[in-house]
Protein backbone atom coordinates (compact mmCIF):
# COMPACT_ATOMS: atom_id res chain seq x y z
CA UNK A 1 0.00 0.00 0.00
CA UNK A 2 2.79 2.37 0.94
CA UNK A 3 4.56 1.64 -2.34
CA UNK A 4 1.44 2.39 -4.31
CA UNK A 5 1.04 5.66 -2.47
CA UNK A 6 4.71 6.53 -2.99
CA UNK A 7 4.71 5.78 -6.65
CA UNK A 8 1.37 7.02 -7.87
CA UNK A 9 0.05 9.60 -5.50
CA UNK A 10 3.08 11.54 -4.30
CA UNK A 11 3.95 13.23 -7.62
CA UNK A 12 0.44 14.64 -7.87
CA UNK A 13 0.47 15.79 -4.27
CA UNK A 14 3.74 17.61 -4.90
CA UNK A 15 2.45 19.51 -7.89
CA UNK A 16 -1.03 20.05 -6.43
CA UNK A 17 -0.50 23.52 -4.88
CA UNK A 18 1.17 24.93 -7.99
CA UNK A 19 -1.20 23.22 -10.40
CA UNK A 20 -4.30 24.41 -8.55
CA UNK A 21 -3.17 28.00 -8.95
CA UNK A 22 -2.15 27.44 -12.57
CA UNK A 23 -5.55 25.98 -13.39
CA UNK A 24 -7.71 28.39 -11.38
CA UNK A 25 -5.96 31.65 -12.27
CA UNK A 26 -4.35 30.59 -15.54
CA UNK A 27 -6.16 28.01 -17.64
CA UNK A 28 -9.79 28.45 -16.60
CA UNK A 29 -9.61 32.22 -17.28
CA UNK A 30 -8.41 31.55 -20.83
CA UNK A 31 -11.59 29.58 -21.53
CA UNK A 32 -13.79 32.05 -19.67
CA UNK A 33 -12.27 34.89 -21.62
CA UNK A 34 -13.37 33.34 -24.90
CA UNK A 35 -16.84 32.79 -23.48
CA UNK A 36 -17.12 36.42 -22.32
CA UNK A 37 -15.92 37.65 -25.71
CA UNK A 38 -19.01 36.16 -27.35
CA UNK A 39 -21.31 38.33 -25.25
CA UNK A 40 -22.24 41.93 -24.85
CA UNK A 41 -21.70 42.69 -21.19
CA UNK A 42 -21.08 45.68 -18.92
CA UNK A 43 -20.14 43.47 -15.90
CA UNK A 44 -23.43 44.38 -14.17
CA UNK A 45 -26.55 43.49 -16.15
CA UNK A 46 -27.27 40.15 -17.84
CA UNK A 47 -24.90 39.03 -20.58
CA UNK A 48 -26.39 38.95 -24.09
CA UNK A 49 -25.04 36.42 -26.54
CA UNK A 50 -23.85 38.16 -29.71
CA UNK A 51 -21.68 35.43 -31.30
CA UNK A 52 -18.69 37.00 -33.08
CA UNK A 53 -20.01 40.54 -33.20
CA UNK A 54 -17.35 41.84 -30.77
CA UNK A 55 -14.62 40.51 -33.05
CA UNK A 56 -16.20 41.94 -36.21
CA UNK A 57 -16.65 45.30 -34.51
CA UNK A 58 -12.92 45.50 -33.88
CA UNK A 59 -12.34 45.92 -37.58
CA UNK A 60 -15.06 48.42 -38.44
CA UNK A 61 -14.13 51.91 -39.56
CA UNK A 62 -14.87 53.64 -36.25
CA UNK A 63 -12.91 51.12 -34.23
CA UNK A 64 -9.63 52.14 -32.64
CA UNK A 65 -8.32 48.59 -32.76
CA UNK A 66 -6.45 48.72 -36.11
CA UNK A 67 -4.63 51.83 -34.89
CA UNK A 68 -3.77 50.10 -31.61
CA UNK A 69 -2.35 47.13 -33.50
CA UNK A 70 -0.35 49.47 -35.70
CA UNK A 71 0.96 51.34 -32.65
CA UNK A 72 2.01 48.11 -30.96
CA UNK A 73 3.78 46.92 -34.10
CA UNK A 74 5.57 50.25 -34.50
CA UNK A 75 6.53 50.21 -30.83
CA UNK A 76 8.05 46.74 -31.33
CA UNK A 77 10.08 47.98 -34.29
CA UNK A 78 11.32 51.00 -32.34
CA UNK A 79 12.27 48.97 -29.32
CA UNK A 80 13.38 45.46 -30.22
CA UNK A 81 16.22 45.93 -32.77
CA UNK A 82 18.02 48.70 -30.82
CA UNK A 83 17.69 46.73 -27.58
CA UNK A 84 19.27 43.65 -29.15
CA UNK A 85 22.09 45.57 -30.85
CA UNK A 86 22.92 47.72 -27.83
CA UNK A 87 22.77 44.93 -25.28
CA UNK A 88 24.90 42.65 -27.44
CA UNK A 89 27.49 45.41 -27.96
CA UNK A 90 27.55 46.11 -24.26
CA UNK A 91 27.98 42.42 -23.47
CA UNK A 92 30.90 42.17 -25.92
CA UNK A 93 32.55 45.16 -24.26
CA UNK A 94 31.93 43.83 -20.77
CA UNK A 95 33.48 40.40 -21.30
CA UNK A 96 36.84 41.55 -22.61
CA UNK A 97 38.30 42.42 -19.23
CA UNK A 98 37.64 46.10 -18.70
CA UNK A 99 38.60 47.97 -15.56
CA UNK A 100 35.70 47.74 -13.08
CA UNK A 101 33.52 45.55 -15.28
CA UNK A 102 31.58 43.98 -12.40
CA UNK A 103 30.65 47.41 -11.07
CA UNK A 104 29.45 48.38 -14.54
CA UNK A 105 27.39 45.20 -14.93
CA UNK A 106 25.67 45.99 -11.65
CA UNK A 107 25.05 49.60 -12.62
CA UNK A 108 23.54 48.74 -16.01
CA UNK A 109 21.19 46.33 -14.28
CA UNK A 110 19.69 48.96 -11.99
CA UNK A 111 17.09 50.42 -14.43
CA UNK A 112 15.70 46.91 -14.83
CA UNK A 113 15.09 46.31 -11.13
CA UNK A 114 13.42 49.57 -10.13
CA UNK A 115 9.65 49.99 -10.59
CA UNK A 116 8.59 50.99 -14.10
CA UNK A 117 6.35 53.62 -12.52
CA UNK A 118 9.44 55.30 -11.01
CA UNK A 119 11.24 55.12 -14.33
CA UNK A 120 8.21 56.53 -16.11
CA UNK A 121 7.90 59.55 -13.80
CA UNK A 122 11.63 60.16 -13.90
CA UNK A 123 11.57 60.30 -17.70
CA UNK A 124 8.38 62.30 -17.74
CA UNK A 125 10.38 64.96 -15.94
CA UNK A 126 13.54 64.52 -18.00
CA UNK A 127 11.63 64.77 -21.28
CA UNK A 128 9.51 67.74 -20.21
CA UNK A 129 9.70 69.98 -23.31
CA UNK A 130 10.07 73.34 -21.53
CA UNK A 131 12.44 72.72 -18.63
CA UNK A 132 13.44 69.05 -19.05
CA UNK A 133 17.02 67.86 -19.05
CA UNK A 134 17.04 66.30 -22.52
CA UNK A 135 15.69 69.29 -24.39
CA UNK A 136 18.07 71.52 -22.45
CA UNK A 137 21.04 69.38 -23.56
CA UNK A 138 19.72 69.24 -27.13
CA UNK A 139 19.42 73.03 -27.04
CA UNK A 140 23.10 73.26 -26.10
CA UNK A 141 23.84 71.36 -29.30
CA UNK A 142 21.68 73.80 -31.23
CA UNK A 143 18.82 71.33 -31.71
CA UNK A 144 15.26 72.33 -30.92
CA UNK A 145 13.96 69.40 -28.88
CA UNK A 146 10.54 67.95 -29.77
CA UNK A 147 7.46 68.04 -27.54
CA UNK A 148 7.96 64.35 -26.61
CA UNK A 149 4.82 63.17 -24.77
CA UNK A 150 2.86 66.16 -26.03
CA UNK A 151 3.60 65.37 -29.68
CA UNK A 152 1.67 62.84 -31.76
CA UNK A 153 4.86 61.91 -33.62
CA UNK A 154 7.26 61.78 -30.69
CA UNK A 155 5.26 60.20 -27.86
CA UNK A 156 5.63 56.61 -29.03
CA UNK A 157 9.37 56.95 -29.82
CA UNK A 158 9.76 58.43 -26.34
CA UNK A 159 8.18 55.31 -24.83
CA UNK A 160 10.50 53.18 -26.96
CA UNK A 161 13.51 55.14 -25.77
CA UNK A 162 12.62 54.65 -22.10
CA UNK A 163 12.00 50.99 -22.63
CA UNK A 164 15.36 50.51 -24.36
CA UNK A 165 17.11 52.41 -21.59
CA UNK A 166 15.43 50.20 -19.00
CA UNK A 167 16.19 46.89 -20.72
CA UNK A 168 19.74 46.94 -22.09
CA UNK A 169 21.41 46.10 -18.78
CA UNK A 170 19.27 43.03 -18.26
CA UNK A 171 19.59 41.75 -21.81
CA UNK A 172 23.33 42.37 -21.87
CA UNK A 173 23.64 40.15 -18.80
CA UNK A 174 21.79 37.42 -20.73
CA UNK A 175 24.28 37.88 -23.56
CA UNK A 176 27.21 37.79 -21.14
CA UNK A 177 25.92 34.39 -20.05
CA UNK A 178 25.86 33.26 -23.68
CA UNK A 179 29.34 34.61 -24.35
CA UNK A 180 30.77 32.79 -21.36
CA UNK A 181 29.57 29.50 -22.85
CA UNK A 182 31.66 29.94 -25.99
CA UNK A 183 34.88 27.92 -25.61
CA UNK A 184 37.96 30.14 -25.80
CA UNK A 185 39.76 27.60 -28.01
CA UNK A 186 37.48 28.42 -30.93
CA UNK A 187 38.90 31.92 -31.03
CA UNK A 188 42.45 30.64 -30.66
CA UNK A 189 41.99 28.27 -33.60
CA UNK A 190 40.48 31.06 -35.69
CA UNK A 191 43.40 33.34 -34.83
CA UNK A 192 45.87 30.74 -36.02
CA UNK A 193 43.92 30.67 -39.28
CA UNK A 194 44.39 34.43 -39.46
CA UNK A 195 40.86 35.57 -38.68
CA UNK A 196 40.52 39.21 -37.61
CA UNK A 197 38.12 40.58 -34.97
CA UNK A 198 35.28 41.09 -37.48
CA UNK A 199 35.54 37.56 -38.88
CA UNK A 200 35.60 36.13 -35.37
CA UNK A 201 32.45 38.07 -34.54
CA UNK A 202 30.56 37.02 -37.66
CA UNK A 203 31.65 33.39 -37.88
CA UNK A 204 32.02 32.42 -34.23
CA UNK A 205 30.41 34.79 -31.76
CA UNK A 206 27.11 35.58 -33.49
CA UNK A 207 26.26 32.00 -34.57
CA UNK A 208 27.11 30.61 -31.14
CA UNK A 209 25.03 33.29 -29.47
CA UNK A 210 21.99 32.53 -31.60
CA UNK A 211 20.20 30.54 -28.90
CA UNK A 212 20.62 33.51 -26.54
CA UNK A 213 19.30 35.83 -29.23
CA UNK A 214 16.25 33.61 -29.67
CA UNK A 215 15.58 33.73 -25.93
CA UNK A 216 16.06 37.52 -25.83
CA UNK A 217 13.79 37.97 -28.83
CA UNK A 218 11.01 35.84 -27.34
CA UNK A 219 11.11 37.79 -24.07
CA UNK A 220 11.17 41.11 -25.90
CA UNK A 221 8.20 40.24 -28.11
CA UNK A 222 6.11 39.07 -25.15
CA UNK A 223 7.11 42.16 -23.21
CA UNK A 224 6.27 44.51 -26.07
CA UNK A 225 2.87 42.99 -26.76
CA UNK A 226 1.94 43.16 -23.07
CA UNK A 227 3.30 46.66 -22.40
CA UNK A 228 1.03 48.56 -20.01
CA UNK A 229 2.91 50.59 -17.40
CA UNK A 230 4.54 53.15 -19.66
CA UNK A 231 1.45 54.34 -21.59
CA UNK A 232 -0.67 54.10 -18.43
CA UNK A 233 1.61 56.34 -16.39
CA UNK A 234 2.98 58.64 -19.06
CA UNK A 235 0.38 59.30 -21.71
CA UNK A 236 -2.95 57.59 -20.99
CA UNK A 237 -2.60 56.34 -24.55
CA UNK A 238 -2.46 59.85 -25.99
CA UNK A 239 -2.00 62.28 -27.56
CA UNK A 240 -4.72 61.34 -30.06
CA UNK A 241 -4.27 57.64 -29.18
CA UNK A 242 -0.76 57.66 -30.65
CA UNK A 243 0.54 55.59 -27.71
CA UNK A 244 -2.51 53.42 -27.17
CA UNK A 245 -1.03 49.90 -27.04
CA UNK A 246 -2.87 46.57 -26.92
CA UNK A 247 -2.96 45.91 -23.18
CA UNK A 248 -3.64 49.54 -22.36
CA UNK A 249 -6.57 49.38 -24.78
CA UNK A 250 -7.88 46.22 -23.07
CA UNK A 251 -7.67 48.08 -19.77
CA UNK A 252 -9.52 51.10 -21.19
CA UNK A 253 -12.27 49.01 -22.75
CA UNK A 254 -12.76 46.86 -19.65
CA UNK A 255 -12.23 49.17 -16.69
CA UNK A 256 -13.07 52.61 -18.08
CA UNK A 257 -15.69 51.91 -20.75
CA UNK A 258 -17.06 48.73 -19.10
CA UNK A 259 -17.29 46.96 -22.45
CA UNK A 260 -16.55 43.52 -21.01
CA UNK A 261 -17.26 41.52 -24.17
CA UNK A 262 -15.28 43.81 -26.42
CA UNK A 263 -12.33 43.91 -24.00
CA UNK A 264 -12.39 40.11 -23.79
CA UNK A 265 -12.36 39.90 -27.60
CA UNK A 266 -9.26 42.12 -27.71
CA UNK A 267 -7.67 39.93 -25.03
CA UNK A 268 -8.33 36.84 -27.11
CA UNK A 269 -6.80 38.43 -30.21
CA UNK A 270 -3.77 39.52 -28.16
CA UNK A 271 -3.44 36.01 -26.76
CA UNK A 272 -3.53 34.51 -30.24
CA UNK A 273 -0.89 37.01 -31.35
CA UNK A 274 1.33 36.00 -28.42
CA UNK A 275 0.95 32.34 -29.33
CA UNK A 276 1.61 32.90 -33.04
CA UNK A 277 4.66 35.09 -32.50
CA UNK A 278 6.23 32.94 -29.83
CA UNK A 279 5.63 29.60 -31.52
CA UNK A 280 6.68 30.87 -34.94
CA UNK A 281 9.90 32.20 -33.45
CA UNK A 282 10.73 28.76 -32.13
CA UNK A 283 9.77 27.19 -35.47
CA UNK A 284 11.79 29.66 -37.53
CA UNK A 285 14.67 29.35 -35.14
CA UNK A 286 15.54 25.92 -36.48
CA UNK A 287 16.81 27.77 -39.55
CA UNK A 288 19.14 30.18 -37.77
CA UNK A 289 19.83 28.91 -34.27
CA UNK A 290 22.88 26.70 -33.74
CA UNK A 291 22.41 24.65 -30.64
CA UNK A 292 25.57 22.61 -30.38
CA UNK A 293 28.96 24.04 -29.70
CA UNK B 1 60.10 40.94 -34.09
CA UNK B 2 60.52 43.10 -31.01
CA UNK B 3 59.01 46.14 -32.76
CA UNK B 4 56.08 44.01 -33.87
CA UNK B 5 55.43 42.86 -30.32
CA UNK B 6 55.54 46.38 -28.92
CA UNK B 7 53.16 47.41 -31.66
CA UNK B 8 50.73 44.61 -30.73
CA UNK B 9 50.95 45.52 -27.08
CA UNK B 10 50.30 49.15 -27.88
CA UNK B 11 47.26 48.21 -29.98
CA UNK B 12 45.94 46.09 -27.14
CA UNK B 13 46.29 48.95 -24.68
CA UNK B 14 44.58 51.38 -27.05
CA UNK B 15 41.73 48.88 -27.45
CA UNK B 16 41.37 48.64 -23.69
CA UNK B 17 41.18 52.40 -23.25
CA UNK B 18 38.75 52.71 -26.15
CA UNK B 19 36.43 50.06 -24.68
CA UNK B 20 36.60 51.69 -21.28
CA UNK B 21 35.60 55.06 -22.71
CA UNK B 22 32.57 53.59 -24.51
CA UNK B 23 31.44 51.74 -21.40
CA UNK B 24 31.88 54.91 -19.40
CA UNK B 25 29.61 56.75 -21.85
CA UNK B 26 26.98 54.02 -21.46
CA UNK B 27 27.36 54.29 -17.70
CA UNK B 28 26.78 58.04 -17.82
CA UNK B 29 23.62 57.50 -19.89
CA UNK B 30 22.35 55.04 -17.29
CA UNK B 31 23.41 57.01 -14.23
CA UNK B 32 22.50 60.54 -15.33
CA UNK B 33 18.71 60.12 -14.95
CA UNK B 34 19.22 58.79 -11.41
CA UNK B 35 21.54 61.66 -10.58
CA UNK B 36 18.88 64.00 -11.94
CA UNK B 37 16.24 62.35 -9.78
CA UNK B 38 18.26 62.85 -6.58
CA UNK B 39 19.35 66.35 -7.49
CA UNK B 40 15.79 67.42 -8.32
CA UNK B 41 14.38 65.84 -5.20
CA UNK B 42 16.48 68.30 -3.21
CA UNK B 43 15.49 71.42 -5.15
CA UNK B 44 13.21 74.27 -4.25
CA UNK B 45 10.09 74.34 -6.47
CA UNK B 46 11.42 77.36 -8.37
CA UNK B 47 14.74 75.70 -9.15
CA UNK B 48 12.82 72.90 -10.89
CA UNK B 49 11.57 75.22 -13.61
CA UNK B 50 14.70 77.25 -14.08
CA UNK B 51 16.27 77.48 -17.55
CA UNK B 52 19.21 77.03 -17.97
CA UNK B 53 18.80 74.06 -15.70
CA UNK B 54 20.16 73.87 -12.18
CA UNK B 55 22.51 70.88 -11.91
CA UNK B 56 22.74 70.99 -8.15
CA UNK B 57 20.38 72.84 -5.82
CA UNK B 58 21.91 75.86 -4.13
CA UNK B 59 20.80 74.55 -0.77
CA UNK B 60 19.63 70.90 -0.58
CA UNK B 61 16.05 70.80 0.68
CA UNK B 62 16.13 67.62 2.74
CA UNK B 63 12.71 68.48 4.09
CA UNK B 64 11.29 67.60 0.63
CA UNK B 65 11.61 63.96 1.59
CA UNK B 66 9.63 64.19 4.78
CA UNK B 67 7.05 66.46 3.16
CA UNK B 68 6.65 64.23 0.10
CA UNK B 69 6.14 61.22 2.31
CA UNK B 70 3.04 62.70 3.92
CA UNK B 71 1.46 63.93 0.66
CA UNK B 72 -0.21 60.53 0.58
CA UNK B 73 -0.19 57.60 3.05
CA UNK B 74 3.18 56.40 1.72
CA UNK B 75 4.15 54.53 4.87
CA UNK B 76 1.04 52.41 4.42
CA UNK B 77 1.77 51.89 0.71
CA UNK B 78 5.33 50.89 1.50
CA UNK B 79 4.18 48.44 4.14
CA UNK B 80 1.64 46.95 1.71
CA UNK B 81 4.23 46.60 -1.05
CA UNK B 82 6.78 44.88 1.15
CA UNK B 83 4.23 42.71 2.95
CA UNK B 84 2.55 41.57 -0.28
CA UNK B 85 5.78 40.85 -2.19
CA UNK B 86 7.34 39.04 0.76
CA UNK B 87 4.26 36.87 1.31
CA UNK B 88 4.17 36.05 -2.39
CA UNK B 89 7.77 34.87 -2.59
CA UNK B 90 7.50 32.85 0.60
CA UNK B 91 4.46 31.08 -0.83
CA UNK B 92 6.18 30.63 -4.18
CA UNK B 93 9.18 29.10 -2.46
CA UNK B 94 7.03 26.12 -1.42
CA UNK B 95 4.80 25.69 -4.46
CA UNK B 96 7.67 26.13 -6.90
CA UNK B 97 10.14 23.81 -5.20
CA UNK B 98 7.63 20.99 -4.72
CA UNK B 99 6.41 21.18 -8.31
CA UNK B 100 9.92 21.62 -9.74
CA UNK B 101 11.06 18.50 -7.90
CA UNK B 102 8.17 16.41 -9.24
CA UNK B 103 8.68 17.66 -12.78
CA UNK B 104 12.44 17.18 -12.65
CA UNK B 105 12.79 13.88 -10.82
CA UNK B 106 9.60 11.81 -10.85
CA UNK B 107 7.68 10.08 -13.61
CA UNK B 108 3.91 10.07 -13.66
CA UNK B 109 1.18 9.93 -16.28
CA UNK B 110 0.38 13.33 -17.81
CA UNK B 111 3.65 14.86 -16.66
CA UNK B 112 4.58 16.42 -19.98
CA UNK B 113 1.15 17.84 -20.61
CA UNK B 114 0.96 19.32 -17.12
CA UNK B 115 4.43 20.83 -17.40
CA UNK B 116 3.55 22.29 -20.78
CA UNK B 117 0.44 23.90 -19.34
CA UNK B 118 2.60 25.51 -16.65
CA UNK B 119 5.04 26.79 -19.25
CA UNK B 120 2.25 28.11 -21.46
CA UNK B 121 1.46 30.69 -18.78
CA UNK B 122 4.83 32.33 -19.40
CA UNK B 123 3.35 33.23 -22.78
CA UNK B 124 -0.32 33.65 -21.91
CA UNK B 125 0.45 36.46 -19.53
CA UNK B 126 -1.84 37.83 -16.85
CA UNK B 127 -2.50 40.89 -19.00
CA UNK B 128 -4.57 38.86 -21.47
CA UNK B 129 -6.41 36.92 -18.76
CA UNK B 130 -7.17 39.94 -16.63
CA UNK B 131 -10.93 40.15 -17.16
CA UNK B 132 -11.79 36.62 -15.96
CA UNK B 133 -9.13 36.82 -13.23
CA UNK B 134 -10.64 40.08 -12.03
CA UNK B 135 -14.12 38.52 -12.02
CA UNK B 136 -12.89 35.47 -10.15
CA UNK B 137 -11.09 37.54 -7.51
CA UNK B 138 -14.23 39.60 -7.24
CA UNK B 139 -16.43 36.48 -6.82
CA UNK B 140 -14.19 35.28 -4.02
CA UNK B 141 -14.75 38.67 -2.39
CA UNK B 142 -11.05 39.46 -2.58
CA UNK B 143 -11.15 42.82 -4.34
CA UNK B 144 -9.37 45.39 -2.19
CA UNK B 145 -7.80 42.86 0.16
CA UNK B 146 -4.45 41.21 0.80
CA UNK B 147 -6.00 37.90 -0.34
CA UNK B 148 -6.65 39.33 -3.79
CA UNK B 149 -3.15 40.76 -4.06
CA UNK B 150 -1.37 37.65 -2.80
CA UNK B 151 -3.21 34.38 -3.46
CA UNK B 152 -3.42 34.42 -7.29
CA UNK B 153 0.35 35.09 -7.38
CA UNK B 154 1.43 32.21 -5.14
CA UNK B 155 3.07 30.22 -7.87
CA UNK B 156 5.47 31.14 -10.65
CA UNK B 157 5.76 29.27 -13.96
CA UNK B 158 9.11 30.97 -14.57
CA UNK B 159 10.28 29.80 -11.14
CA UNK B 160 9.16 26.21 -11.76
CA UNK B 161 10.98 26.24 -15.08
CA UNK B 162 14.17 27.66 -13.59
CA UNK B 163 14.32 25.49 -10.47
CA UNK B 164 13.42 22.36 -12.45
CA UNK B 165 16.47 23.04 -14.67
CA UNK B 166 18.67 23.22 -11.57
CA UNK B 167 17.14 20.08 -10.01
CA UNK B 168 17.68 18.08 -13.20
CA UNK B 169 21.43 18.65 -12.99
CA UNK B 170 21.84 17.06 -9.57
CA UNK B 171 23.42 13.56 -9.83
CA UNK B 172 21.03 10.65 -9.21
CA UNK B 173 23.56 8.98 -6.87
CA UNK B 174 22.93 11.62 -4.24
CA UNK B 175 19.19 10.95 -4.35
CA UNK B 176 19.72 7.20 -4.21
CA UNK B 177 21.93 7.56 -1.15
CA UNK B 178 19.14 9.29 0.74
CA UNK B 179 16.60 6.74 -0.45
CA UNK B 180 18.73 3.83 0.78
CA UNK B 181 18.80 5.47 4.20
CA UNK B 182 15.00 5.40 4.05
CA UNK B 183 14.59 9.11 3.32
CA UNK B 184 11.36 10.39 1.83
CA UNK B 185 10.93 12.82 -1.03
CA UNK B 186 10.72 15.68 1.40
CA UNK B 187 14.04 14.63 2.96
CA UNK B 188 15.59 14.56 -0.49
CA UNK B 189 14.23 18.01 -1.24
CA UNK B 190 15.40 19.44 2.07
CA UNK B 191 18.82 17.88 2.29
CA UNK B 192 19.88 17.46 -1.32
CA UNK B 193 17.90 19.51 -3.81
CA UNK B 194 17.64 22.83 -1.98
CA UNK B 195 21.22 23.03 -0.64
CA UNK B 196 22.63 22.24 -4.08
CA UNK B 197 20.46 24.79 -5.91
CA UNK B 198 20.86 27.84 -3.70
CA UNK B 199 21.92 30.31 -6.44
CA UNK B 200 18.97 29.38 -8.66
CA UNK B 201 16.48 29.54 -5.81
CA UNK B 202 17.81 32.93 -4.73
CA UNK B 203 17.63 34.15 -8.32
CA UNK B 204 14.00 33.22 -8.72
CA UNK B 205 13.01 34.59 -5.32
CA UNK B 206 14.81 37.88 -5.86
CA UNK B 207 13.28 38.09 -9.30
CA UNK B 208 9.87 37.40 -7.78
CA UNK B 209 10.26 39.96 -5.02
CA UNK B 210 11.39 42.67 -7.40
CA UNK B 211 8.74 42.00 -10.01
CA UNK B 212 5.91 41.96 -7.46
CA UNK B 213 7.25 44.98 -5.61
CA UNK B 214 7.36 46.83 -8.93
CA UNK B 215 4.07 45.53 -10.24
CA UNK B 216 1.59 48.19 -11.33
CA UNK B 217 -1.01 46.56 -13.58
CA UNK B 218 -2.46 43.94 -11.24
CA UNK B 219 -2.58 45.94 -7.96
CA UNK B 220 -4.09 48.84 -9.89
CA UNK B 221 -6.99 46.63 -10.92
CA UNK B 222 -7.68 44.76 -7.67
CA UNK B 223 -7.30 47.60 -5.16
CA UNK B 224 -9.57 50.57 -4.65
CA UNK B 225 -8.60 52.06 -1.31
CA UNK B 226 -5.49 53.38 0.39
CA UNK B 227 -5.60 50.52 2.85
CA UNK B 228 -4.36 48.10 0.19
CA UNK B 229 -2.67 50.23 -2.45
CA UNK B 230 0.98 49.57 -3.12
CA UNK B 231 3.83 52.00 -3.74
CA UNK B 232 3.61 52.20 -7.56
CA UNK B 233 -0.09 53.03 -7.38
CA UNK B 234 0.64 55.57 -4.65
CA UNK B 235 3.26 57.28 -6.80
CA UNK B 236 0.91 57.51 -9.75
CA UNK B 237 -1.43 59.57 -7.56
CA UNK B 238 0.94 62.50 -8.03
CA UNK B 239 -0.23 62.52 -11.61
CA UNK B 240 -3.77 63.21 -10.49
CA UNK B 241 -2.40 66.13 -8.53
CA UNK B 242 -0.81 67.32 -11.75
CA UNK B 243 -4.21 67.61 -13.39
CA UNK B 244 -5.30 70.21 -10.89
CA UNK B 245 -2.03 72.13 -10.80
CA UNK B 246 1.58 71.67 -11.84
CA UNK B 247 3.25 68.35 -11.08
CA UNK B 248 5.05 68.73 -7.74
CA UNK B 249 8.27 67.34 -9.25
CA UNK B 250 10.44 67.85 -6.18
CA UNK B 251 8.03 65.75 -4.11
CA UNK B 252 7.52 63.19 -6.85
CA UNK B 253 11.28 62.70 -7.27
CA UNK B 254 11.78 62.45 -3.51
CA UNK B 255 9.02 59.86 -3.13
CA UNK B 256 10.34 57.93 -6.15
CA UNK B 257 13.81 57.88 -4.66
CA UNK B 258 12.48 56.35 -1.44
CA UNK B 259 10.30 53.90 -3.35
CA UNK B 260 13.21 52.36 -5.19
CA UNK B 261 15.27 51.72 -2.06
CA UNK B 262 13.83 48.22 -1.31
CA UNK B 263 14.47 46.96 -4.86
CA UNK B 264 18.00 48.31 -4.82
CA UNK B 265 18.78 46.84 -1.39
CA UNK B 266 17.49 43.41 -2.37
CA UNK B 267 19.46 43.62 -5.58
CA UNK B 268 22.70 44.70 -3.89
CA UNK B 269 22.54 41.87 -1.37
CA UNK B 270 21.86 39.24 -3.98
CA UNK B 271 23.84 40.67 -6.89
CA UNK B 272 26.47 37.97 -6.66
CA UNK B 273 23.91 35.23 -7.24
CA UNK B 274 21.40 37.20 -9.20
CA UNK B 275 23.51 38.48 -12.09
CA UNK B 276 25.14 35.08 -12.45
CA UNK B 277 21.77 33.37 -12.17
CA UNK B 278 20.26 35.53 -14.90
CA UNK B 279 23.27 34.98 -17.10
CA UNK B 280 22.67 31.25 -16.97
CA UNK B 281 18.87 31.24 -17.18
CA UNK B 282 18.89 27.78 -18.62
CA UNK B 283 19.84 28.97 -22.09
CA UNK B 284 22.77 26.70 -22.67
CA UNK B 285 22.54 25.19 -26.12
Amino acid sequence: MKRFYEKHLVPYLLILPAMTLVVVFGLIPVVQNVEISLHKWNFVTQKTYVAFKNYKDLFTSYSLFPKVIKNTFFYALLKIPPTIILSLSLALLLTKGVFGQNVFRGLFFVPWIVPTVNIAFLWMYILEPEYGLVNFLLGKLGILGPGWFYSVNWALPALGLISIWKGIGYFSVLYIGGLQNIPQEMYEVAEIDGAGPLKKLVYITLPLLSSTTLFVLVILVIETITEFDLPAVLTDGGPANSTNLLVYYIYQRAFNAFQGGSAAAISTVTLVMLLIFTISQFRLSTKWVHYEI
Amino acid sequence: MKIYQTHRLFQKEIGKVFRFVIILLFAILVALPFFWMISSSLKKPLEIFEVPIVWLPAKPQWSNYTEAWVQAPFSKYMFNSIFVSTSIIIGQFFTVILAAYAFARLTFPGKNLLFLSVLSLMMVRLEVRIIPVYLMVSNFGWIDSYYGLIIPMLTSPFGIFLVRQAFMQIPQDLLDAVKIDGGSHLTIIRHVMIPLSVPTIITFMVFGFISHYNSYFYPLIVTHSDRFRTIPIGLSRFKMASETGGVPWHYLMAASAIALIPSVIVFLFSQKYFVRGVASTGIKG
